[in-house]
């Protein structure tokens, strides 16, 4: 059955978004990655133009982030105060986010960036989650408590605006939550994605928080932040496609009630080294679309 | 039924006035003169019909809102295949399909025939590849014909033909115009408009979206708010 998107439009099969928004979900319950690398590339894939896929899938990541962010705050999981000081830094990142993607697609470069975006997050994810789960396999015990490194200690403790984040027993400089979550904001607006990937280990290895702190408190900034940035694509350029969104919404729902369901018969380190070789294969599938010559050189886009 | 009715009804008023005054020497009208996006939308048929002496060729052509389209051309720099040059068609249709009265009339009215004003700042050789390109790329997306659609003449003076839209048709007025030829000369044209709208809830979202973008905007947050709450309070048993 075909669907008509108001926004984007053209029509989709309804079932073939209703499944996307499921696998996104089964992902995100069962892995904690939201899955949005994966809903992106592919609307796009579908024909749906590259800024209204973004910020719909922005809108999307609200819901997703917003139940997963619930479950970890009541278990305790979510330090407010850094999670707010992160979203500082996001909401910069994903109002400059937004203006970067207007001028991108302006100049005719927006695919490209998209793109190449992708291929070095989906590429790096993959990687490190492969070795991850072969260290696991193979039994070694994986340092999860390392200590920071000396520079970087000494480095953080001079810079300026010194505060106390009570919650995860951290004294830190201001800038440091504020520059990763300017980070996070940018991958937000311009990539559709929450960034959890990127935010869970720069939490754990640069502020030095525990696991299950950085995952709730990125969750919490990555509502936030897809939040605002689901108001700003949708205000300046109307590119949140609502009907696309609800049909996202509803498959997630689902998905993340079969991931919870699922997710104990799936064993962990098996599991994630699947999905590392097929993150690893839609890496490659999108890096040959960029280095190989495509069979045609031209391309239309409407001014 | 709705358009036999009015078919027969043309004919009726039209036979005796054709006669009368050979000015009119093709009439041209829509089955329907709106086609409607609803949610269900997967492209729609535009049924065209009317009248011209059997012993002329006719032509049809259906363009669709003129739109300004950016073509551009990919280079290799540093490996990556990047947009590099591009240049800028304006005012052409966006979309285009035509029909003729027989497969052998040779008439400009295919692609070759369409005047696709382009910018002075590349070379013609170049200029032609852009606009190869352009009408290659609108043919993949199934906006421009590949192929002419036949004239169809089931008697007497009628004619009739049958366009394709696709589910991706631009939105806006159409123009439909009809050309009838005596011996490779033309003696009639006859020009009607339709129009493609979004109706229904995808018409009101739309609008929604454009005239009150914030209050839109909120709305998308406010469905993923109560979503996101919803879908905690459904699964709390299972986190």
């Amino acid at each position: 059955m075909q669907i008509y998107l108001p926004i984007a439009e053209m029509s989709v099969p309804l079932e073939l978004i209703l499944g996307l928004g499921t696998v996104v979900g089964f992902l995100s319950a069962v892995f904690g990655i939201g899955g949005g690398f994966l809903a992106t590339p592919f609307l796009i894939f579908l024909g749906i133009p590259p800024s209204i896929a973004v910020a719909t899938q922005a809108n999307q990541l609200v819901s997703a982030s917003l139940t997963s962010s619930l479950g970890h705050w009541r278990r305790g999981n979510v330090d407010i105060k850094l999670g707010a000081s992160m979203f500082l830094g996001s909401a910069a990142g994903s109002l400059i986010g937004v203006l970067l993607f207007g001028f991108l697609k302006h100049i005719g470069q927006i695919d490209t960036v998209i793109n190449l975006l992708y291929v070095g997050v989906l590429g790096s994810i993959g990687v490190m989650m492969f070795l991850e789960s072969l260290r696991t396999l193979r039994h070694s015990p994986t340092a999860d408590a390392r200590p920071l490194p000396k520079w970087w200690l000494e480095f953080i403790n001079k810079l300026p605006a010194q505060r106390v984040f009570p919650k995860s027993k951290l004294q830190i400089s201001l800038f440091v939550p504020l520059s990763i979550g300017f980070l996070g904001g940018l991958m937000v607006s311009l990539m559709g994605i929450g960034g959890g990937f990127f935010l869970v280990p720069a939490m754990i290895y640069l502020l030095g928080m525990s696991t299950l702190l950085a995952v709730g408190t990125s969750l919490f900034q990555i509502f936030l932040t897809t939040a605002l940035t689901t108001l700003l694509h949708a205000t300046a350029t109307s590119s949140v496609d609502l009907v696309l969104a609800v049909l996202l919404i509803l498959g997630g729902i689902v998905g993340v009630k079969l991931g919870l369901r699922a997710s104990p018969y799936i064993r962990g380190a098996k599991a994630r080294l699947v999905l590392s070789v097929m993150l690893i294969l839609v890496c490659l599938h999108l890096a040959q679309k960029l280095f190989l010559m495509p069979p045609d050189l031209y391309m239309i886009q409407e001014r | 039924m709705r358009s036999i009715f009015l078919l027969t009804t043309l004919i009726l008023f039209c036979a005796p006035s054709a006669s009368a005054q050979d000015v009119s020497s093709i009439i041209l009208d829509v089955a329907q003169e709106q086609v409607s996006i609803t949610a269900g939308f997967d492209g729609a048929k535009v049924v065209v019909f009317g009248t011209a002496s059997p012993q002329d060729q006719i032509t049809i052509t259906l363009k669709g809102p003129p739109r300004n389209m950016i073509v551009r051309r990919k280079k290799n720099i540093l490996g990556m295949w990047l947009n590099a040059v591009s240049q800028e068609f304006r005012n052409i249709p966006s979309y285009y399909s035509y029909a003729i009265s027989s497969p052998d009339f040779k008439v400009k009215v295919g692609l070759d025939a369409l005047d696709l004003p382009g910018a002075e700042s590349v070379s013609s050789l170049q200029q032609r590849d852009f606009q190869d390109a352009l009408v290659r790329n609108l043919q993949a997306q199934n906006l421009y014909a590949t192929d002419a659609v036949p004239v169809l003449r089931p008697g007497g003076n009628l004619f009739r033909a049958e366009f394709n839209l696709p589910h991706n048709t631009p939105i806006g007025a159409f123009t439909l115009e009809a050309t009838a030829y005596r011996e490779n000369v033309i003696i009639g044209r006859t020009q009607r408009v339709m129009r493609v709208i979004q109706t229904g809830v995808t018409g009101q979202i739309q609008n929604f979206a454009l005239d009150y973008s914030f209050a839109y905007a909120l709305s998308g947050l406010i469905i993923a708010l109560m979503a996101g709450l919803g879908s905690f309070f459904l699964s709390r048993r299972d986190v």
